[in-house]
Parts: C-alpha cells; structure tokens; sequence
C-alpha cells in the first residue's frame, strides 16, 4: 500500500493522479496491518479517493510489470492475457470477500459491434459490453437476454477556457450555459438514453450530487452577452471530434440553439488523433467529456488550479476554499452540504457546460445472475454466477 | 517470356516502394503523429517525449523512411504501440489465417465458378442461365457484410449448426481454425462466384460465336468436343487473367468479412490497430496487404503470358 502511493507521488508512475493524491505527506507503516497516512490537509472522505480503478493497490517492486501480470487483490487472477484475442481469468480462493461465484472468466475481444452482437445471440458469450441502443431494442423479445440500461458512467459536455477571450468574462460564459436546452439535448443525441446534467461533472447517484435545474433562457443570455458588450451576439468557434461518440452530434445540436440568443457557432472538426492535444484545452471553446469518479475526486482533478486535467484554466481562490472546507467537515450531512455549495457554484461561475451522463447498455444471457447496473469497472465481479439452462 | 516476366518483377517492386512511400507519407501527414494518437488525452508532454523517442519520432521524417525501410529488408516491421510486440510477430500469424480463407475460397469459386459460367454460357437465355445470373447479380450487389450476417443468421442463430462468430486466438492450429472459417468461406465465395460466372459466361458466348467454334460445329463433330476442344481454351484465357484480379480486388472485401465473423486474420487486426491509433502496426498492415495485392497481379500476369500463344512465344527484343 505505502509502495502504491510512494510511487504515484514520486511521479514514478507517471500517474495523471498524482495531483489528487498530493495531500499525502507522508505514509507510514508502523505494523503488517497497519498504515498510515499524514495528511497536508485534513480529508474526511480520503478513502474515497482509493476508489477509481486507476488508484488500485499493486504489490511492491510490481511497478513496471504489473501492466501485463495484473497481481493485485481481486477476486480473479490472470491467467492468460491477450487484449485482442481471449484473456482469461481465474477464480481467486483467497479473496477477502469470499469466494468467487465463477470458476473463471474469459474477455473476448471482439472489434466490430455486430459481431459482439451475433455473439451473444448465438450464445457463444454471456455478456456484452456497451451494446448500442438499436442493438437492445432488438433483444427486446428475446428470452434467453436480459437487457440493462441504467446511467453509466460517462459524462459529455462543453469546455470554456476561463483565462480566454471571450470566456474570461463570466457573464458570457453564463450566457452560453443558459442557451442550452438540454432535454432537447439528450433526446436528440441520446435519444433520450441519457440523464441530464446542470454543469455538474459530479454522478447523478453520488450522494453529493447537487441537483440543480438548468432551464434554457435566451433572452437572459441575450441580457448577459449585451451587458458584457456583445449587443448584437457573438462569434465562437466550437473545437469537436468523433473521438467520443457524443461530440459531434453535441456540437450539432449547440450550434442551432445557441443561434436563438445571437450567438453564432462555427464548428471545427478536429481528427481524434490531434484532438486532444492539438484542441482540447488548448482551443477556449471545445467538446469534452470523461469517465465517472467519486465526487471529490472528479472536483479536485478538473477544478484545482494545478490539475493537468483543469483544462478549463481556472484558477479560483473561492473554489480552493470551498474544496478544502467539504474536505474537513467531519459531520456528514454538513459535509454533503458544503459539497453541494461548492458544485452549484462552479455551476454558477466555472467554464464547463456539462450536458448529460450517458446511459450505459449491456445485455446478457438469462443465466447470468448478481450483474449490478454499474459501469464495467466497478462491477462486483466475485458476486455473479452462473447456474444450467 | 522469362524476359517479360523478370520485367513484370522488376515493375511490381518499383510499384511496391512507390506504395511504402505513399504509406509512409500519408501517416506523415496525418493531424498529430503516433504518439499524440496513441495517448490521447492522458498524454503530459513528459509522456510524449518520452514515446516519442522509443519510437524515433524526434528524428527528421526521411531519416525515419530510411530506417523503416531498412528494418522491412531486415524483416522487422517496427513496435506495435498497444501490444508492446514487434510487429512482425502480430502480423505472419493473422497472414496465415487470412490466406487460409483466401486460398480454401479461391479453390472452391474458381473451378466452380468456370464450371457454371460454362453451364450459363451454354444455355443463354434460357432457363438456367436465367437462374444463374440472378444468383450471381444478387451476389454482387449485397454489401459482404449483409451476406455474412444473413448466413450467420441463418446458420447460427437459426439452425445453430455453426459458430457465428470466431472466439479462438489467433495462433490456434489450422484444424481447431476450420469450423471458423466455414462461414467466412461461403460468403468470400459467393462474392467471388458473381463476378467471375458472368465472365466466363460472356468468355464462352463469345467464343462460340468465333469463327473457328463455327466451323467445327459445321463440320459436324459432336457438341460436348466443339465445347471442350475449341471454345473453352480460348473463352478460359480472359476468365482466368480476370480471377486473379477478382481475387487481388477480394483483398479489401476479406478485411470486412474477417470484421463480421471476427475472424482472426489481418482484416480484423487491422480494425483493432485502427482503432487503438496503433500507425506502426497500421503502417505494416496496409504494407502486407499490398504486397498480395501485387504478388496476384503478378501472378495474373505470369498466368496470362503461359495460356497465351502468341505472348509465350514473344523473345526479348
């Protein structure tokens, strides 16, 4: 344990982590059983932070291999790997939580969609990842499949650079929130498969979600824009790719609502292969988008100051404030409070347009049993099983 | 016609350069390089500096060529970026697979296809030539992902009697390989079959329209002989010069069906390197498939001099 997080800190790891984990000072391990960390600040929700899988614990000296060998403390160990091909996994007997329900585990790696899909239908697979949503309706009457669809874990947005023209100035960039119809949003780019978001980046089944509301208002953002000395609108050009699915279409959909409040979108289309790092960040208006993690630690990695993944450029002596005071309060509902603060007002203030998380479909064969509707990743994966037809 | 032939070599060596440099060239000019593709957004400019100089991509692009091509005459394809492996070592083994089917389907269409052009040609306009050319054209105009998952719906989902999919790796033997690639077989046929029966069902009409058809049949040997002897050998010469490219041209077509069945050949590699922005393994990929595609036409060529007379008599100079 104090071997995994030396190395996120010495920066060995190379981990993009390594700024969330820079409030440990110092690890301790007074026993076999026993670490402790000295905080720089004090943090009641630290172990949340050990959550996302990139934080796992690995043992020590693994560090370079650990990529291909995989020995951690879950309920499988590797046996075989081969990412394109078949890597299976073996029950481990000994895992802290009990046994495992299966024997073993197979990953097949399947390129092309429908032929994952033919897969599964032809029962030579018991369950498939991120199926498309035309895919799950045509399962819809099949008996042998069941189909889950709950919010997953992606979320896809806007990015403004706080430290850029036009989007220095927050009544713009308040302007450009407002704009957003975003129910109209998920239905024409999700088709609805998906849960909306009021430019929080915090999962809508944490429990420090702040729930707010985001009606579109373009006379209010027409107000704004004029009041920051744009009367007749604004030219913006909006930095996208089809290197998530979601950005393109989001682009699309922005470009004609924003039209209603004068603000005039040009789009640019960037190859996914220089997007993120000829565009993103790097542009002051961009689409964006990311995986799910706990509330802390997504506010801590994108809205502190010295972040590499705070491309938004902001840099904020309110919101350091407000991070570090949710951080120490101790009583939980106070601190499920301050939370909330914190994300209504980067709502409020920050440069993010965060739209919708993405539904997340899987389909698998009937039995299957004890899949939660979680992402692929925080699967409890000791708990499924699989009984005879 | 060794002469020819060394010159059709030497011809298909300078296209096969001219094919590295255009490769080489147009990942050149895509937007990023292989390291910017291969990171995404996780990359930190300490990370791409860092696969930048494991790849060599800190040095001048025609500097880079050279090497690349030096390492291909040395038999090394480069570094697979997402699987950490020379290239080389991903890339012979799905080759093998790939010409498995390619091979099994050529043996199986070409006869079969020569036979029922024959059979269609014969027949004109009566029923089964009907027959034959609305297989053929339906064939044809099905995309060969349609095809497969037509059979695949009928010959997994349905009757269940074949795998739909393949689930095996790729270095697996050739005989736990061969239920897979049953499917995949059928539709290459099927595609390859549309093509050349109409050839040789236009090769034989003609012929039995030349003069030399006619006037054995008006000499009166039988009909079976006039067929066999003298409209067949020369309605074969267009037919056969067209399986080979039939067959060059299916190299495209086998990367989308190999996506369908998920077979382990190059096609379904090439879709994985594609998609994980993998440009080394993309770069010897697209390198590999080339080289068939010229090594058919060659043979074509080779094929074409042999069965025609006047060419396999033709002397340098």
């Amino acid at each position: 344990m104090a071997y995994t997080f030396q190395r996120v800190l010495d920066g060995k790891s190379d981990s993009l982590l390594s700024t969330v984990f820079d409030l440990i000072e110092r690890i301790e391990t007074p026993d076999q059983n026993t670490v402790i960390f000295h905080l720089s600040q004090p943090h009641a929700e630290f172990t949340v932070l050990f959550l996302p899988f990139a934080a796992s614990i690995i043992p020590e000296g693994s560090g370079e291999t650990i990529g291909t060998t995989g020995i951690g403390t879950g309920p499988f160990k590797l046996e075989q790997l081969d990412v394109t091909g078949t890597t299976r996994l073996v029950a481990n007997d000994a895992y802290w939580r009990g046994e495992p329900g299966l024997a073993a585990i197979e990953f097949v790696g399947i390129a092309d969609a429908d032929a994952r899909f033919q897969a599964l239908q032809a029962g030579q697979v018991d369950l498939v990842f991120n199926l498309l949503l035309s895919q799950a309706a045509m399962l819809q009457n099949n008996a042998n499949l069941v189909v889950q669809q709950f919010t997953g874990g992606e979320w896809s947005g806007i990015g403004m650079r706080t430290d850029m023209p036009p989007f220095d100035d927050v009544r713009v960039r308040q302007a450009m929130r407002l704009v957003v119809n975003r129910r109209q949003m998920v239905e024409l780019v999700q088709q609805g498969a998906g849960t909306l978001s009021c430019d929080t980046l915090v999962w809508s089944s944490d429990t420090h979600r702040w729930d707010g509301e985001c009606p579109p208002d373009s006379e209010q953002a027409k107000a704004l824009l004029a009041e920051a000395g744009y009367p007749d609108g604004l030219d913006v050009t909006l930095f996208t790719s089809n290197s998530l699915a979601p950005m393109i279409p989001i682009a699309k959909v922005y470009q004609q609502q924003a039209a209603r409040a004068g603000i005039r979108v040009e789009l640019e289309q960037v190859d996914p292969d220089a997007f993120w790092i000829e565009a993103w960040g790097v542009e002051p208006f961009f689409a964006t988008g990311d995986a799910k993690f706990p509330a802390d630690f997504s506010l801590n990695l994108y809205y502190r100051a010295d972040s590499p993944f705070n491309v938004i450029h902001w840099d904020d002596a309110e919101t350091a404030v407000l991070l570090d005071a949710a951080r120490a309060t101790l009583d939980p509902a106070e601190r499920n409070e301050r939370y909330q603060e914190v994300q209504q007002y980067l709502a409020h203030e920050s440069g993010y347009i965060i739209l919708f998380y993405q539904d997340e479909i899987r389909a698998f064969a009937r039995n299957v049993h004890g899949v939660q509707p979680l992402n692929h990743y925080d699967l409890l994966w000791h708990g499924v099983t699989k009984t005879e037809e | 016609m060794l002469y020819m032939i060394v010159r059709r070599f030497l011809w298909s060596l300078i296209v096969f350069t001219l094919v590295s440099v255009v490769v080489f060239t147009l990942v050149e000019l895509l937007p990023g390089d292989a390291a910017t593709a291969y990171l995404g957004r996780n990359a930190t400019p300490e990370r791409l500096a860092l696969v930048r100089s494991e790849l060599g991509l800190d040095r001048p692009a025609p500097e880079r060529f050279v090497a690349w091509v030096g390492g291909i005459l040395h038999g090394d394809l480069g570094t697979s970026l997402s699987q950490r492996q020379p290239v080389g070592d991903l890339v012979w083994g799905r080759l093998r697979n790939s010409l498995l089917i390619g091979l099994i389907a050529a043996v199986i269409s070409i006869p079969l296809s020569l036979l029922l052009g024959v059979i269609a040609g014969l027949n004109r306009d009566r029923w089964p030539d009907s027959i034959l050319s609305i297989i053929s054209l339906i064939s044809m105009s099905l995309p060969e992902f349609v095809i497969g998952t037509l059979l695949i719906f009928v010959f997994s989902l349905q009757f269940g009697l074949l795998p739909a999919v393949t689930i095996i790796d790729d270095t697996a033997p050739l005989n736990e390989l061969l239920p897979y690639t049953i499917l995949p077989v059928i539709t290459l046929t099927l595609i390859i079959c549309g093509y050349l029966l109409r050839i040789m069902r236009t090769s034989i009409i003609d012929a039995l329209r030349s003069e030399h058809v006619q006037m054995a049949e008006l000499k009166g040997l039988p009909a079976l002989r006039v067929v066999l002897w003298h409209a067949l050998p020369g309605a074969l010469l267009p037919a056969v010069t067209a399986s080979a490219l039939v067959l060059a041209y299916m190299i495209g077509n086998l990367v989308v069906i190999e996506a369908v069945f998920n077979y382990p050949g190059l096609g379904t590699l090439a879709l994985n390197a594609i998609q994980d922005r993998d440009l080394p393994l993309v770069q010897a990929i697209v390198l590999v498939l080339a080289g068939c595609y010229l090594l058919i036409n060659l043979l074509a060529d080779i094929i074409t001099f042999m069965l025609n007379p006047r060419l396999r008599t033709l002397r340098a100079g």
